[in-house]
C-alpha cells in the first residue's frame, strides 16, 4: 500500500476507472494445391491454425494495470512453431505520480533509439521480447528522466527458471537542456542528450566448444555490458540526432563465439521546411548482436535493437527482396528528398506535384585478421579487427526509389514508383548460393472517389530480373464503400520463372466489414514464399494456399 | 534537495556498473583435450560368432588381421549370437547376450559367422561374410569423418560400477539428432571353440581357446541412449553414465568398454558414425 497511498474504495475502481482493450484473431484453413507443391503432409495434419490476442488495459487516477490474453492453436505456418499454446505472457500493474513511475509485471520499453536496450511486440513477425520484472522511472526534476529495469525476456512460453536465459539490469538518462536550464529555456536550440548502460547475466562461466581438431573450452563473461550515449540537436527546422553504443566481450552463437567488443553508430539529420524535407542518414554495425541467451541465434531474447535506415516498402512487390539488419557487420547510408512542387505552378498544376527520391546503400564492413595466423571469425579468439567506420567491398543491399504523387483533381490519386534494387540473398537470407539479385521495379497506383461513399484503388506492379525467380507482374483493385465495405481483387504472376512449372498465379481476393472500431476480412488465395521485415527484423513466409480470417478490434 | 535527488541514483548506479561488466584477458580458449584425427577409430567390426561355429576362428582369424593392417582405425567387437553360441554339455560356457540375440535379428544374421561394418548396410544387407569385410571397412574409411568422440572408463571395485564418460562432436548436421552406445568386452575369456581349418589351430577343436574382445553386455540399452536431441556442426556433448556389474562371471581386470555414436536416421535401427575404446580401469 505505500504505492498506493490513502484508501481507495472498490466502488471507486470499478466506477471511475476507465478500461480501454483491444482485440485480434488472424485464423487460416490451408488447403492443397498441387501447383504449389503444398500437400497434406506439408501442412503438417493442421489445415486450420490461428493466432489470437485480447488486451485489456485499466487505469484509475494513478494506477494502471493490464493484460493480454494470447492463444497459437496451432501457430499460422511461418511462425515460430514454439509459440504453440495458449496464456497470459504479459501484465503489469503500474503507478504513476509527477516524480516516480513503478511498473511490475511484464513492460516495454526503450533507450534511445534501442541500441542497447529495446523491448517490444510486433504481431507481424510474431516477436516478442517483453521484460518481466521491474520498471522505475524517476523524474527528479524537469527535463531529467532517469529509468531503471530489471528482469528478465520473454521467450515463446518456456517459463525463467534455472537462469535458463539472462537477467537484464538497465538505467538510462534523458536529460532536455532546455528544460533543466532557464537559460536554454528559450534558445531555438533543442538540446536532448541522453545515455544508458544494460548488462546481462548469464550463469555459465565457461563452455566446450570444438575448434578444428581440438576441443576447448571457451571462457564466458558472465555479465555482458553494453553501454551508449545519444545527442539530439533540432534549429530552425534541422534535427541531427546521433546515438553510439559499446558492448564488451560478448561471444555468442550470433558472432560464433568471438570475443570482440561490438560498437554500433546511427546518425540522422533531416532538414524539413514547407514542401521540401531531407534526409540522410547512416549507420556502422559491428559485431552488435546483444542477446539474453547467447547459445540463441534466431529471432528472440534480444536485448537491444538496430534501426534499419532504408524504407520499408508496402506494395508487394518493391517488399519482395526486403533488406535485414546484419548484426555481425554492416555499413549504411540512406538519403531522402521529398519536393512537392506548388499548387498553381506550370508542373505543380491546381494541387501540386509531390516528388520523393530515395538512396540507401548497405555495404559490409572491412574486417582483418588479428594475427597472421588466425583467421577472420575464428572461434575462442577476438575474431577480427575492424576500424571505426571502415566499409567493405561487398554490397549486401542497394536501393534508389523515385516516386511520384499527383493528385487530379478532386477525385483521382496517382502514385507512381520506379526502384532498382540490388539484393545480395546470400547474405540477408543465408543462402550461400544464391546470386545476387538486380531488380528493376514500377509501380502506379491509383485512386478513383467516385463520390464520398465509393472509391475505387488500381495497382500495377512489375518486378524485372534475370536472377532468382525472374520476372513478376501484380495487378490488384480495391473498391471501398464506406464506410462499412471494401472488396479486393489481386493477383502476382511469376511469368519470368525459368521453371515453367513455377509460373504461378497468387490470386487473392478478399471482402471486408467495418463497423465501428471492428474490422472483419475474409480472404481466398495464394500466398508465395518469401520474408516479411519490420524495422530490419525478418519472418519468414511459407508458401500456402486457402482461406483467411481476420478480425480486430478495440474498445 | 536537487543535488540529492541526482546524486543518490548515481552513486547506485556507479556501484552496479562496476559489478556488471566481465571484461574477459585472452586466452578466451583453453585446450580440454585434443583428439586424433588421423589415427581415430573409424569402424567398428562387430563380428557374430558361436563356440559350436567351426567356420570361425579362421574368419576371428581374418578379423584380427585387418585390425593388423588397419591398427587403430578399426575396433573388433566380437559377439555370441545364433543358436551356435547355445551352450550345451560339450561347450557349457555361456557368452550369449540378450543384446547380441536381439541384434542378430534385428539384421537377419541367421548364420555365423558374420560381421557387421559400422551396422551400415553393403549391397543392401547390413550382415556381411567375413570374404567381404576388408571391401567393407575400405569403402566406409573413405568416407568424410562425420563425427569424433572420446571416451574414459573406470571400475570400482568398492562399488562394483563401471562409470563412462564420453565426450563427441560432429562434422555434419544430423537432423534427427544422435545415440551414444556404450560396448562392454572382455578379453581372454577361457573356452572351447569348434574348428575344421588347421590354419585357424587344431581341428575338430581348438581348448583352450581364448575369446577376446568378446560383447558381455550394454551399458545403456540395446541401441544405447540419447546423446544429444539436436545434433550441431563443431559443438562438444558429453555423456556421463554408471552401471552396475552384477554377473560375477566378468573378469572385472580385462574389461573394456566400446563408445560407439548412432546416428538414428541413417536407418532402421542407425548407423555408427564415430566409434572408440578405452580400457576400463579399476579403482577402489
Amino acid at each position: 500500500m505505500a504505492l498506493f497511498p490513502g484508501r481507495l474504495k472498490a466502488q471507486d475502481f470499478l466506477k471511475n476507472a476507465q478500461v480501454t482493450g483491444s482485440f485480434q484473431a488472424d485464423a487460416a484453413l490451408y488447403q492443397k494445391d498441387a501447383a504449389m507443391g503444398i500437400t497434406s503432409e506439408s501442412i503438417n495434419g493442421q489445415p486450420v491454425r490461428m493466432n489470437g490476442f485480447t488486451e485489456v488495459n485499466y487505469e484509475y487516477k494513478n494506477f494502471y494495470a493490464g493484460m493480454r490474453f494470447e492463444a497459437y492453436l496451432p501457430p499460422l505456418l511461418g511462425y515460430d512453431p514454439s509459440y504453440l499454446g495458449a496464456g497470459v505472457p504479459y501484465w503489469y500493474v503500474k503507478y504513476k505520480n509527477d516524480l516516480l513511475e513503478v511498473t511490475a509485471g511484464n513492460f516495454y520499453e526503450q533507450f534511445g533509439q534501442g541500441m542497447t536496450f529495446r523491448t517490444y511486440q510486433e504481431w507481424t513477425l510474431g516477436y516478442d521480447n517483453s521484460m518481466r520484472g521491474l520498471r522505475v522511472k524517476f523524474m527528479p526534476s524537469k527535463g531529467i528522466t532517469l529509468t531503471g529495469v530489471y528482469g528478465f525476456q520473454r521467450f515463446f512460453w518456456t517459463p525463467f527458471q534455472n537462469n535458463n536465459r539472462g537477467i537484464v539490469k538497465g538505467i538510462d538518462g534523458d536529460f532536455n537542456l532546455n528544460d533543466m536550464f532557464s537559460a536554454l529555456s528559450d534558445s531555438k536550440l533543442k538540446i536532448t542528450i541522453g545515455g544508458s548502460f544494460v548488462s546481462d547475466y548469464q550463469k555459465d562461466k565457461n563452455m566446450p566448444y570444438v575448434i578444428g581438431d581440438k576441443a576447448y573450452t571457451l571462457s564466458l563473461p558472465q555479465n555482458v555490458a553494453c553501454y551508449g550515449g545519444r545527442l539530439n540537436l533540432n534549429y530552425a527546422g534541422v534535427n541531427f540526432y546521433t546515438e553510439y553504443a559499446h558492448k564488451i566481450n560478448d561471444p555468442s552463437k550470433m558472432n560464433e563465439y568471438i570475443y570482440k567488443p561490438g560498437n554500433a553508430i546511427l546518425v540522422d539529420l533531416t532538414y524539413s521546411r514547407k514542401n521540401l524535407g531531407i534526409e540522410l542518414k547512416s549507420k556502422w554495425i559491428d559485431n552488435f548482436s546483444y542477446k539474453s541467451d547467447r547459445s540463441y541465434s534466431l529471432n528472440g531474447v534480444d536485448i537491444n535493437y538496430l534501426p534499419a535506415i532504408n524504407k520499408e516498402h508496402t506494395y508487394a512487390l518493391s517488399a519482395m527482396y526486403p533488406y535485414a539488419t546484419q548484426t555481425t557487420g554492416e555499413a549504411g547510408i540512406a538519403g531522402s528528398v521529398v519536393y512537392t512542387i506548388p499548387k498553381n505552378s506550370k508542373l505543380g498544376g491546381k494541387n501540386g506535384l509531390t516528388i520523393e527520391v530515395d538512396f540507401s546503400q548497405v555495404n559490409s564492413i572491412k574486417k582483418t585478421p588479428v594475427n597472421d595466423t588466425t583467421p577472420i571469425g575464428q572461434t575462442g579468439t577476438l575474431g577480427y579487427a575492424a576500424n571505426f567506420y571502415s566499409i567493405g567491398n561487398e554490397v549486401y543491399w542497394q536501393e534508389t526509389q523515385v516516386d511520384v504523387t499527383k493528385k487530379i483533381g478532386k477525385k483521382v490519386k496517382c502514385i507512381f514508383e520506379y526502384l532498382y534494387q540490388t539484393y545480395n540473398k546470400a547474405v540477408v537470407q543465408g543462402h550461400p548460393e544464391d546470386p545476387i539479385i538486380y531488380s528493376n521495379i514500377g509501380i502506379a497506383d491509383v485512386t478513383f472517389n467516385v463520390n464520398k461513399k465509393l472509391s475505387l484503388r488500381w495497382e500495377l506492379q512489375g518486378l524485372f530480373t534475370k536472377q532468382d525467380n525472374g520476372n513478376w507482374a501484380e495487378g490488384m483493385m480495391e473498391v471501398t464503400i464506406s464506410p462499412k465495405w471494401f472488396f479486393s481483387l489481386s493477383d502476382q504472376y511469376n511469368y519470368g520463372n525459368s521453371d515453367a512449372s513455377k509460373q504461378l498465379n497468387y490470386y487473392n481476393v478478399a471482402a471486408g466489414f467495418v463497423y465501428n472500431t471492428t474490422r472483419i476480412q475474409l480472404a481466398y488465395g495464394r500466398q508465395r514464399e518469401g520474408i516479411i521485415c519490420v524495422g530490419g527484423v525478418c519472418r519468414y513466409v511459407p508458401q500456402s494456399s486457402g482461406f483467411t480470417l481476420t478480425v480486430t478490434s478495440s474498445f | 534537495m536537487k543535488l540529492f535527488r541526482i546524486l543518490i541514483p548515481v552513486l547506485l548506479v556507479s556501484g552496479w556498473i562496476m559489478t556488471s561488466c566481465d571484461k574477459l584477458d585472452p586466452p578466451y580458449a583453453t585446450v580440454l583435450t585434443q583428439y586424433d584425427t588421423t589415427n581415430k577409430p573409424y569402424i567398428l567390426l562387430e563380428e557374430y560368432t558361436g563356440h559350436t561355429c567351426n567356420n570361425c576362428p579362421l574368419a576371428t582369424q581374418k578379423a584380427l588381421r585387418l585390425i593388423d593392417y588397419y591398427r587403430t582405425k578399426v575396433i573388433l567387437m566380437t559377439v555370441h549370437a545364433t543358436s551356435l553360441a547355445d551352450p550345451n554339455p560339450k561347450y557349457p560356457l555361456d557368452l550369449r547376450t540378450p543384446e547380441g540375440t536381439l541384434w542378430a535379428g534385428d539384421y537377419s544374421i541367421s548364420g555365423v559367422p558374420a560381421g557387421t561394418i559400422n551396422r551400415t548396410a553393403i549391397g543392401g544387407l547390413i550382415a556381411v561374410p567375413s570374404d567381404k569385410w576388408g571391401e567393407a571397412i575400405e569403402t566406409q574409411i573413405s568416407k568424410p569423418i562425420a563425427a569424433m568422440v572420446q571416451l574414459s572408463a573406470s571400475y570400482s571395485s568398492s562399488t562394483r560400477e563401471i562409470s563412462a564418460s564420453v565426450s563427441g562432436w560432429f562434422k555434419k548436421k544430423l537432423t534427427a539428432g544422435s545415440n551414444i552406445c556404450l560396448f562392454i568386452t572382455e578379453d581372454s575369456i577361457e573356452g572351447k571353440q569348434s574348428n575344421k581349418d588347421t590354419a585357424a589351430g587344431p581341428t575338430p577343436e581348438i581348448d583352450p581357446y581364448y575369446f577376446n574382445e568378446t560383447f558381455r553386455g550394454s551399458m545403456n540399452g540395446n541401441y544405447g541412449s540419447l546423446f544429444s536431441a539436436t545434433v550441431e556442426v563443431d559443438k562438444l556433448y558429453t555423456y556421463t553414465k554408471t552401471f552396475p556389474v552384477t554377473n560375477t562371471d566378468w573378469n572385472t581386470n580385462r574389461l573394456y568398454l566400446i563408445a560407439a555414436i548412432l546416428d538414428p536416421s541413417a536407418s532402421q535401427f542407425g548407423e555408427i558414425i564415430a566409434v572408440t575404446k578405452a580400457r576400463i580401469v579399476s579403482t577402489k
